[in-house]
């Protein structure tokens, strides 16, 4: 009888180990996926800025031959600005959308400047905010990958249990706005 | 290429091919002397000497026909190459250089690392360089292959035949990025296959991408997941799977060195006349829709379009 009873102990042990062990792993997974989200994340905010740090350059150029468009540059630097305010995802999906709007603005009164359209420099940053905008495009779409892989896994069995049990919440996604589908012209 | 440009060439080259046909027909008689003299000594050496040497003597026998008919074949060869391979080229492109007998270097074939095992058996002939539009690419034949022990434990294991294809990728990229195909698929199915290639360490991270059709042909690793994605982008994906499709055959790419590599796997031994059948129309189409598929490369994969950083 005692020995059934040990039996029995130690079937319960090993089960519960083996249930431990998977909730640890099972857990360290789920974070390790949140924190992938987190890296992404860090990833897009290192190309943002970026292009941040090129739009100085490119307003000044576009100046230098139409001064007169004083309220595209002005909606580029109000951008800029919200850009720099912005912190959460929302907030940032909606301060690049604002971006990308003003700089697409921004070429389309290039568009009238065939001096502008010539100088080596100005091509060069177009250039250069293309490659951009298709790495801002790469980190969004890594962003999207990991916040999927997370999700999946928090919201299918059996880490659903663990998300109720430890309060994890489904991450957003980065939509691709209107304005960013039409990749901006570069020539 | 049109048919109506095929139809072109094919009239510029009528005056050659019926020299070249005349030739060939020279070089099939002598290669059907060769083969009846050597069965005869074969057959005398059976009947005569020793039965026992049945072997050896097929060993000798076909070394006999493989140096003898490289000897018979190697002046048709090279003219064929000369007037015919050669002169496809130019109608796709004068500037683009021919060399029947040089080839990629194994140094620049190890340097894709597409190949983890460095091959110490390597030849490679008919190397096209040139610049197509905007974008330097050169390509080859390639045959690699790793010699391993000697004597009775020699061991020969085959690591790659086929056309291998270099070109300068249009975006600037730091971290190399390996595409190959997604051999697991097929037999475990996806859950299996996913492990087997997340456990792949020696080839850097795992890429998931969005694309289902890229991810069915393809697997993909890089050290750096935002870059392999600025490389892979959707329409790129789209193209290398249209690129596969149209080839049937395995295709494997690194983009590395500021470089694409492309590997295509053929048994065939590409841009050879054939002596046993006639050189005509026919036969002269199979080797343009060679060239086409490498032609074509940088038209299937857009790698002219420059309108990023790197001109």
């Amino acid at each position: 009888m005692t020995m059934f009873l040990l039996f029995g102990f130690e079937i319960i042990g090993v089960g519960l180990a083996i249930l431990f062990l998977f909730v640890i792993l099972s857990y360290n997974s789920i974070i390790s996926k949140r924190n992938q989200i987190s890296n992404a994340f860090a990833g897009i905010d290192t190309i943002l800025k970026k292009r941040f740090d090129l739009i100085p350059n490119l307003v000044e150029t576009v100046k230098g031959y139409a001064k007169h468009e004083q309220s595209v540059f002005e909606n580029v630097t109000k951008a800029r600005a919200a850009m720099l305010g912005a912190g959460t995802i929302s907030d940032k999906v909606k301060a690049d959308d604002m971006l990308s709007g003003a700089l697409k603005s921004l070429f389309a009164v290039a568009e009238n400047y065939p001096e502008l359209k010539a100088n080596e420099n100005f091509l060069h940053l177009q250039r250069t905010l293309a490659e951009i905008e298709e790495q801002i495009s790469a980190a969004r779409r890594f962003h999207n990958s990991s916040v999927l892989e997370y999700n999946n896994a928090i919201q299918t069995f059996p880490g659903n249990l663990f998300a109720t049990l430890f309060g994890f919440k489904s991450e957003v996604f980065f939509q691709i706005t209107n304005s960013e589908r039409e990749v901006p012209k570069t020539f | 290429m049109n048919d109506a440009k095929f139809e072109e060439i094919i009239s510029r080259m009528q005056g050659d091919l019926i020299l070249l046909e005349d030739e060939r027909k020279k070089v099939k008689n002598k290669l059907i002397v060769l083969i009846c003299a050597i069965l005869l000594i074969f057959i005398f050496i059976l009947l005569t000497i020793n039965f026992d040497l049945i072997l050896f003597a097929g060993i000798i026998g076909f070394g006999a026909y493989a140096i003898g008919s490289g000897m018979i074949k190697g002046k048709y060869v090279s003219a064929f190459k000369r007037n015919v391979i050669a002169k496809i080229i130019a109608s796709y492109n004068p500037l683009f250089e021919y060399l029947p007998t040089s080839g990629i270097g194994a140094a620049e074939f190890n340097s894709s690392k597409i190949f983890q095992t460095i091959p110490n058996i390597y030849s490679s002939e008919d190397m096209i360089k040139g610049t197509a539009g905007k974008t330097k690419m050169v390509f080859s034949e390639i045959d690699a292959k790793k010699e391993t022990g000697s004597g009775k434990h020699r061991k020969v294991t085959p690591i790659f035949h086929g056309l291998f294809f270099i070109a300068d990728f249009n975006k600037n990229f730091k971290t190399p990025t390996f595409v190959f195909p997604d051999s697991g698929s097929s037999f475990f199915g996806n859950l299996i296959s996913d492990f087997l290639q997340a456990t792949n360490i020696a080839k850097s991270q795992l890429v998931k991408l969005e694309d289902p059709e890229f991810e069915k042909y393809f697997t993909v690793y890089c050290a750096d997941q935002i870059e392999a994605r600025y490389i892979l982008s959707p329409s790129l994906m789209q193209r290398i799977v249209e690129f596969r499709k149209k080839v049937g055959k395995e295709v494997l790419i690194s983009f590395i060195n500021s470089d694409i590599n492309i590997a295509i796997r053929m048994n065939e031994n590409y841009f050879e006349p054939t002596i046993w059948s006639p050189l005509d129309k026919n036969q002269i189409k199979q080797y343009f829709d060679q060239l086409e598929l490498v032609f074509g490369i940088v038209e299937d994969l857009d790698l002219n379009e420059r309108i990023w950083a790197k001109k």
